[in-house]
């Protein structure tokens, strides 16, 4: 935290310095500092939101030509421009948000090409008021805030630019630091996931791209205002181009990315323009071929790669290694004796009083034919609070789609689920997250490259109902901290909470998988094979993790491992081709001949 | 039917390898210049100069291929598309240094600059011919992607890269020879297609557009698509321009939000809800 300010310091510094650096150059430094803030809004998409869009001139082009319209027809005060600009800006990313967000990838891409063309077409059929092909001429602006008047050598219109770039700067990276920003990266990382915890993916990225669209009129506005022209080519696809290059040149993603590369790439312009116009787009092309190649993070990625090794070995040398290793054998010793010491299964008799309130899952009568076949037939179970139900039978029983049924993935076509006393059985997948019902998947689906503290914390912000915040608020942030903590703590994740999850061994992982549907305090929880794929040598750890869920949770476990099921269940429910073929206590089922045979002649055959 | 020929190509490459390729437009524009040049320079025929046009850009598509492009394979769609535009900078700058920044005029032989009586009216024998190419093109492409044991083989690879080897399918080759299919398509495209989408230096940029429009709207990866698509978006792109021809652009581009906002998977029958 004091290295960044240090260097925001440092940035700021870099701002004020140049004009006595380079007085000569003020033109051209007011439009890096322009260009840097307008690569800085794109990287909102690309960067943080993970879209790849190929259309910011748009914004930056509507933003500029309504500052210059606004200064000609209504009002020449900048202050008031940069906001008609931002605004319009703004607007234009509410009307297409709706239309380019539903779609991904090649489509996205193509439509937001489509929407620089759209504006593009406009401003030049628009003559009257764009002025058309030869640009908007003519505006001229009055002093800012009526006392710095902009002069000839373009000192007020570089300090004004930077101001702006200043705020901008500091207002973007509030909106990075905010539980919002940090679902942004949610998104970016795993998409499907964010829409599986109950996140409105689609209004958070309408947000963000009009956040980005503000700034991006913002910097069109400051272009308009300073040069008093806006050029057709301010809305052109080559232009969207450009400032994605900008972007990537200095870094996507990064705190210095756009401040850097913006300038750069104006310096390398104006130097080329000058000895080497012809073959411009020659070397242009051929720098980003090798960044594509050499250097995927830009500059300051360049930067950091050659500072971060030294220090990044010996800090995985130290935590990795030896620290995960050593008090993970200790305590798996540890966790031998303490089982060994335990009484043999408790008799954990699920609550019985009062039964019919505390009834958290019903289903009655459910059937799920897969075309001619019935998979599941007929199914009807109750939960109740704390239970802890082991659901087993051969491959192909059904058990799975049973999961997907009771979480909302799959419809029923007969019968009703309920939980809580509400009937959901026509509710989606989200609503009933909300409703209580939280599950895992058989194949772990997390925020890979955020640390296990990351993935948790943002499932416990959107439970929270605090992810949308656009502004850090520490009080929250404490809140969120502590729940992530008690998490951690209840399945003895802690130790491994600072690192990025696809580094951590696959079983911590499954377990990392528990703790997102943890964090949704679900009432019931469906574990789907929890240490399926597991090293043998971690699925103790998982089972542990099970065993330590809150007691007055539900929890359906579906397991192979009777052993696990046996030392798990207080009530065990076996599913035979789609129906439930006996119910019972452990003892029961096994001492149940026709469960017995089930899977002796399972063994056999297998 | 000159955007279905270009777009059949980018559908092998987008939609069937999965690589987001935006410089598809440089192996269109380097077919239309290779063919002028030949006819030209060389004097040679229009169709000769047409195939070896085809074949050399084919050629140099499958070395790009196998020098920079495999790279790439699975790489976050944002560096695909980077390195895409970096081509497109570098096709651009040298196309104009060698040809300069005019539009390059291709001389249509006779056969094909007059009219043809198809016995129901005439038209002009250059369309009809563009037309008659796109449907083989067309039925040609579909029935190699689907029918024969090449197609099955790039489908397979795409799908399942690990899986595809471990059958004993060669990946590698079969990448590069689809990828070849898709430069050639588009240098087909652009040769063919000269005298209706002029070649100049701002070829790849300008139609880029266009090319993803069909692409985008016929789902990717899906040929049959591809050649509907192309056909119904230049049927109403130059029907809406005819009858107004000061929103016209701004016209087709609403309406291919309009589809693409109810239908994001454009045309493309759902697999996979």
């Amino acid at each position: 935290m004091t290295r960044r300010r240090a260097l925001d310091g440092l940035v700021l510094a870099a701002l004020a310095a140049f004009p006595l650096v380079a007085p000569g150059y003020l033109d051209l430094g007011a439009r890096m500092v322009i260009l840097a803030l307008c690569a800085m809004s794109l990287d909102l998409l690309v960067g943080y939101c993970g879209l790849v869009m190929l259309g910011h001139a748009a914004f930056f082009g509507t933003g500029a030509y309504a500052a210059g319209i606004f200064a000609i027809r209504a009002w020449d005060e900048p202050l008031a421009g940069l906001l008609v600009g931002a605004l319009a800006a703004a607007l234009l990313a509410l009307a297409v948000g709706p239309v380019l967000l539903r779609s991904r990838r090649l489509t996205l891409i193509m439509l937001s090409l489509a929407t620089v063309l759209l504006v593009q077409e406009a401003a030049n059929k628009l003559t009257w008021l764009t002025g058309g092909a030869d640009g908007l001429q003519g505006i001229d602006m009055a002093a800012v805030a009526g006392v710095f008047a902009f002069d000839l050598f373009g000192r007020v219109a570089y300090w004004y630019a930077a101001v702006v770039l200043a705020l901008a700067f500091l207002a973007f990276w509030t909106v990075i630091d905010s539980r919002f920003g940090q679902s942004l990266v949610g998104i970016r990382e795993n998409e499907a996931r964010m829409h599986a915890i109950g996140a409105p993916v689609g209004a958070r990225l309408q947000t963000a791209l009009v956040l980005s669209a503000t700034l991006a009129g913002l910097a069109g506005a400051l272009q308009a205002q300073v040069s008093e022209f806006v050029a057709l080519n301010a809305v052109s696809v080559e232009f969207s181009g450009e400032i994605l290059i900008m972007l990537i040149l200095g870094g996507a993603g990064r705190r210095y990315g756009a401040l850097l590369g913006a300038p750069v790439y104006v310096f390398m312009q104006d130097y080329l323009a000058r000895e080497d116009p012809a073959n411009w787009y020659l070397w242009i092309g051929l720098m980003l071929l090798a960044i594509v190649f050499l250097a995927p993070g830009g500059l300051v990625g360049a930067f950091g790669r050659v500072r971060n090794r030294s220090d990044r070995s010996d800090r995985s040398g130290r935590s990795d290694r030896s620290g995960s290793d050593r008090s993970g054998s200790a305590e798996r010793s540890e966790r031998l004796f303490e089982r060994s010491e335990r009484p043999e299964p408790p008799e954990r008799s699920e609550p019985s009083v009062g039964s019919e309130r505390s009834t958290v899952l019903c289903l009655r009568g459910v059937l799920k034919r897969f075309g001619s076949l019935n998979v599941v037939r007929g199914v009807s179970l109750t939960l109740e609070r704390g239970a802890r139900r082991a659901l087993i039978g051969p491959n192909g029983a059904g058990k799975t789609t049973l999961i997907n049924l009771i979480s909302g993935r799959l419809a029923p076509d007969e019968g009703e689920i309920w939980i809580e006393g509400r009937n959901v059985t026509a509710s989606s997948e989200a609503s009933r997250v909300k409703a209580g019902v939280g599950r895992t998947f058989q194949i772990t689906s997390l925020f890979r490259r955020l640390t296990m503290e990351e993935n948790i914390a943002l499932v416990v912000a959107e439970h929270l109902g605090v992810a949308g915040r656009l502004r850090p608020d520490r009080a929250v942030q404490a809140r969120i901290d502590a729940r992530v903590a008690e998490i951690m703590a209840i399945l003895r994740l802690t130790e491994h909470g600072g690192r990025p999850v696809e580094v951590l061994p696959y079983g911590v992982q499954r377990i990392g998988e528990l703790a997102v549907a943890l964090a949704l305090e679900p009432r019931v929880l469906l574990l789907d094979e929890p240490a399926a794929g597991v090293p043998r040598g971690e699925v103790g750890l998982i089972f542990d993790a099970v065993e330590r869920l809150p007691s007055d949770m539900a929890v359906l476990l579906i397991e192979h491992d009777v052993d696990v099921v046996f030392r798990f269940a207080s009530r065990v429910t076996v599913l035979v081709a789609g129906e439930i073929y006996a119910e019972g206590t452990p003892q029961e089922i096994g001492a149940h001949a026709g469960v017995r045979a089930l899977y002796l002649g399972e063994a056999g055959s297998a | 039917m000159v955007l279905y020929l270009l777009a059949v190509g980018l559908s092998v490459t987008l939609g069937l390898m999965r690589f987001v390729n935006l410089a598809h437009g440089v192996f269109a524009m380097a077919g239309g210049y290779l063919t002028v040049t030949a006819m030209a320079r060389l004097g040679l025929p229009f169709l000769p100069s047409v195939a070896a046009a085809v074949v050399l850009v084919a050629l140099a598509g499958m070395l790009l291929e196998r020098t920079l492009y495999r790279r790439l394979y699975g790489a976050p769609i944002l560096q695909q598309v980077l390195f895409s535009i970096g081509l497109i900078f570098v096709a651009v700058a040298v196309a104009r240094r060698v040809y300069g920044p005019l539009a390059q005029p291709i001389e249509l032989p006779a056969w094909l600059s007059g009219p043809a009586d198809l016995g129901v009216g005439t038209f002009p024998a250059y369309r009809v011919f563009l037309i008659a190419v796109g449907a083989a093109l067309a039925l040609a492409v579909w029935a190699t992607v689907e029918r024969t044991r090449f197609g099955a083989s790039i489908r397979a690879a795409v799908d399942n890269r690990r899986m595809a080897e471990a059958v004993g399918i060669n990946v590698d080759r079969v990448f590069m020879l689809s990828f070849g299919l898709g430069t050639a398509l588009a240098a087909l495209g652009g040769a063919l297609g000269a005298d209706l989408l002029p070649i100049y230096p701002g070829y790849p940029n300008d139609y880029l557009i266009y090319f993803l429009i069909v692409v985008a709207l016929a789902g990717l990866g899906n040929m049959g698509g591809a050649f509907f698509a192309a056909l119904a978006f230049g049927i109403v792109d130059t029907a809406v321009r005819y009858a107004l021809p000061d929103v016209g652009r701004i016209l087709v581009f609403l309406l291919v939000m309009a589809v693409l906002f109810s239908r994001p998977h454009g045309f493309a029958p759902r697999t996979h809800a």
